[in-house]
């Protein structure tokens, strides 16, 4: 048992003795290289989000689209939102080409139109044929995840592929709603085209 | 000082090379937040993995229990420097710092330095000490900015977690070694946090395989200049391993060593009947687990966890070395459609050795050394009733510990929860559980000499083996809402029902000549002879009035009724009444400011402690951080800025004294690339 004064003594020296060993240490690595940091692992809807913001970056919409020079690029999601606030997140105080991102919420796809970039939830997308029927041009840029979402209409789908998030162009439906993707984003995609018998 | 101008010259070095975007958009003024994707390169963000969770991850929304997740941002900002700290903001928490290097941490009251009632997890590796159920705070800790997030969970645990989950349980989780690569470094000096220095650095072996290290220093003054500085030193690492994409093996260790000073006041059988010295504990330990996670293509997942832990704790009154090895597996399943089983086992084998650390003996265990075990298995099968809107969890755990009674050394743990979630913004629960607080080796095995008087006469608390688990019955109701994206209410209410809690009872007096001089005994024998209720209410708000200004608030309600049974003559059975406080509020203001500048300011209210003559009082802590770069941080926090000096605790049964918590602060370099 050590007794006060002594035995604070003994902790103060150990105490500095220490510091100057980890000073030393923390310039030690210093000298290891340094990485870039980047986050190799993360939220699947976070990738997700990640992406359809670039999306935006690698897209264009016809100017008509936009009823100002400034008007924002609008996300709608339809159905229940997978990307909790991480889409929010990832879209907020950016600009694209000048305009603003939006990320509105809908409970049906019908609603959502028109906009530019619309997320379909998994249930939403089960009625993607009609709705496609049913509206008026100019469609937006249509994204979901269902397993035949490029084969029934819609334009981007994403897939999950070795545990990372990968994503499927139909150029067929990216011509139908009128925008230009740009050859970076289609050289990272897998391309489909409608099925012949469509 | 030296420690500081390091860190800059870390700072102001040139970052090495990163590959850099050029896509048509302006970027963001705001400094990126930590996990941001969205400056990433297409290229790269193609190679981001997604993570995958080894228990299953639940939107928060939907948790069917009282939940409150606290974040790095959340701990960064609060200018926390231990887990202690960081757990104030928690609601249903109680949080009392008895000195500088202990804490009594306990949830929904029977508060204390050795709070028995509270589950605490580093990593999957249960923390809790044998000896009094109760957790020694001051060695518990890591690298603070590696931490993903604490999870606190009020209320019986016990189904998923095991006994003394019976107020809560709290899971302190690292991020994955992915998540932590390149080097990162913090460093300050202070007037209680006199200097202290951590850094770690990530790394990979080709894609498979991650893994980081830190060390961490630090040497505490104290409150009072003569005996409760507190110096700690540790190291320790994780690594991940990917063998393929079906399976994780991962890897973490620990080691420390450390000084902590106390005042110790305990009973003597000669004038004044009571001996005060000062003295500095040795405490070393280390840690190290492995986890493989094995995922099938029918999305089943087996885990397999294996860890052992040893410390020793020599020079105090009770001289403590213990070596516990773990092993436990577990399997989630889904047979059918809506079914989500989860089902597994686990059994711990600890050894202790121990001896009275003091001449005169004032712990006395018999034997002095001992082998436990504790063996459990569980079951869960959560049932979705209706999509995505009604779910019910149906649990049970059988556990059985050498310490429980001969005459039924098996546990029955069970609960129930039920999660309605109208719709993505409202969710209604409701739980009814059963927990018990296994005995401790204490309770089973020791005496302890608290007080003398002339005569000499002693008063002993004595072990029994007859002494069972207390019990708790909860009934808990939740609401959560999201009103707006911004805004978010959190109320959680609960109803416990405690029985078989421990008393003391008096016993027959005998005389004792050994330790000298001759004198009479008073023993008080550990018995089961209360029963008790408490109710109360947690609220947790999170707003963001503004883009650049976050608002947390949380407030505790808690009452707590003891009844001793009509045969029990404990003259303090009833004290934990007023051990923990009555109502809590604690309140985050933060804002960002322009020039890269981020302000918090942290107001708590603690309310009275009847038991202790400890008033109620108010107390504030801010910070001022600063982000010349990116990857720096300059931040100035203020500690307990309202009063000079103020008591938060005093210890009960165990003999250290309590300090009065200063007013401080400290001045912070953080780096990382």
């Amino acid at each position: 048992m050590v007794m006060a004064n002594d035995g604070s003594d003994v902790v103060v020296r150990c105490g500095t003795g220490r510091l100057s060993t980890l000073t030393a240490a923390l310039g030690l690595l210093a000298v290891c290289p340094a990485r870039a940091q980047e986050p190799s692992r993360a939220p699947e809807y976070r990738i997700k989000a990640a992406f359809l913001y670039n999306f935006t970056l690698y897209t264009e919409w016809p100017a008509d689209s936009f009823a100002k020079a400034d008007s924002p690029i609008v996300l709608a999601i339809a159905g229940d939102d997978p990307f909790g606030g991480e889409l929010d997140a990832a879209v907020r105080g950016k600009t694209v080409r000048g305009r603003a991102i939006e990320v509105h919420r809908y409970s049906a796809a019908s609603d959502a139109v028109p906009c530019h970039l619309l997320f379909m939830s998994n249930a939403q997308a089960r009625n993607l044929p009609q709705f496609l029927r049913q509206i008026e041009e100019p469609l937006p840029l249509i994204v979901g995840e269902t397993e035949d979402f490029t084969r029934v209409g819609g334009a981007i789908r994403f897939f999950v592929e070795g545990n990372k998030v990968r994503f499927e162009v139909n150029i067929d439906a990216a011509a139908r709603a009128r925008v230009k993707i740009s050859s970076k984003l289609l050289s990272l995609a897998r391309i489909v085209r409608d099925a012949e018998d469509r | 000082m030296l420690l500081i101008l390091t860190l800059l010259a870390l700072a102001l070095s040139p970052p090495g090379a990163s590959a850099f975007q050029d896509p048509p958009a302006s970027a963001s003024q705001e400094p990126p937040k930590p996990g941001d994707l969205t400056d990433l390169s297409l290229e790269d963000l193609m190679k981001v993995e997604i993570t995958t969770a080894a228990r299953k991850e639940q939107k928060l929304i939907d948790t069917p229990s009282a939940v409150f997740v606290i974040r790095p941002d959340d701990i960064r900002r609060s200018g926390a420097r231990s887990i202690p700290e960081a757990l104030r903001m928690a609601p249903g928490l109680q949080v009392a710092q008895l000195d500088a290097n202990k804490w009594a941490i306990s949830s929904r009251g029977f508060n204390g330095r050795f709070a028995n009632k509270l589950l605490v997890l580093m990593d999957g590796r249960s923390v809790y000490t044998p000896i009094f159920s109760g957790v020694y705070w001051e060695v518990q800790d890591t690298f603070m900015e590696d931490i993903e997030r604490i999870e606190v969970i009020r209320g019986p645990g016990a189904t998923m977690w095991g006994a003394n989950a019976v107020n809560g349980v709290i899971n302190i989780i690292t991020k994955p070694a992915a998540d932590t690569q390149g080097v990162a470094a913090s460093g300050g000096v202070g007037t209680d946090h006199r200097d202290f220095a951590s850094a770690r650095y990530g790394g990979a072996v080709g894609d498979a395989v991650h893994y980081r290290a830190y060390a961490k220093y630090q040497d505490d003054v104290g409150y009072d200049p003569n005996f409760d500085d507190w110096w700690m030193t540790r190291a320790g690492f994780r690594a991940d391993a990917k063998p393929g994409d079906n399976q994780t093996i991962t890897s973490i260790g620990d080691l420390y060593d450390g000084r902590l000073g106390e005042r110790v006041s305990i009973p003597a059988l000669t004038p004044p009947f009571t001996q005060v010295y000062n003295q500095h504990v040795p405490v070393r330990g280390g840690n190290l687990l492995a986890r493989w996670i094995y995922k099938t293509p029918e999305e089943s997942q087996v885990t397999v966890q294996t860890w052992y832990e040893g410390y020793q704790r020599i020079g105090g009154i009770l001289d403590e070395r213990r070596d516990t090895i773990d092993v436990s597996v577990d399997h989630r399943i889904s047979p059918l459609k809506g079914q989500d089983i989860v089902w597994g086992g686990e059994f711990r084998f600890t050894r202790d050795n121990l001896s009275s650390g003091d001449p005169a003996q004032t712990v006395q265990f018999d034997p002095l050394a001992r082998d436990a075990v504790i063996g459990s298995a569980f079951l869960q099968d959560e049932i979705t009733l209706v999509e995505e809107r009604l779910r019910v969890a149906l649990g049970c755990k059988f556990e059985y510990n050498t310490f429980s009674r001969h005459d039924h050394p098996v546990e029955v743990q069970p609960s129930v929860r039920l999660a309605w979630t109208p719709d993505p913004a409202h969710a209604v629960w409701a739980s009814a559980g059963r927990a018990v607080r296994t005995p401790s080796r204490g309770e089973a095995d020791a005496r302890l000499n608290v007080a003398a008087f002339p005569g000499p006469t002693e008063v002993a608390l004595m072990h029994s083996h007859d002494f069972t688990s207390e019990k708790l019955t909860a009934l808990e109701l939740g609401y959560r809402v999201q009103p707006l994206k911004e805004l978010s209410f959190d109320v959680a209410t609960f109803y416990n029902l405690y029985d078989d809690l421990q008393t003391f009872e008096p016993d027959t007096p005998f005389l004792e000549t050994t330790p000298g001089p001759p004198h009479v005994v008073l023993p008080f024998t550990i018995d089961n002879k209360m029963a008790g209720r408490s109710y109360g209410f947690e609220v947790s708000v999170l707003g963001q009035p503004l883009p650049y200004w976050r608002m947390q608030l949380a407030y505790t309600f808690l009452r707590l009724n003891l009844i001793p049974d009509s045969s029990s003559a404990d003259p303090a059975a009833e004290n934990a009444e007023h051990e923990s406080p009555g109502n809590q509020v604690y309140f985050r203001s933060s804002w960002d400011l322009p020039e890269n500048l981020q302000l918090d300011v942290i107001p708590r209210y603690v309310g009275v402690l009847g038991a202790f003559d400890v008033p109620a009082y108010v107390e504030l802590d801010a910070r001022l951080g600063w982000r010349p770069r990116p990857n720096m941080e300059v931040s100035l926090t203020g500690q307990n800025l309202i009063h000079r000096r103020h008591f938060e605790f005093e210890p009960a049964l165990v003999f250290t004294e309590a300090t009065a918590v200063e007013r401080g602060g400290f001045l912070m370099v953080s780096v990382n690339f």
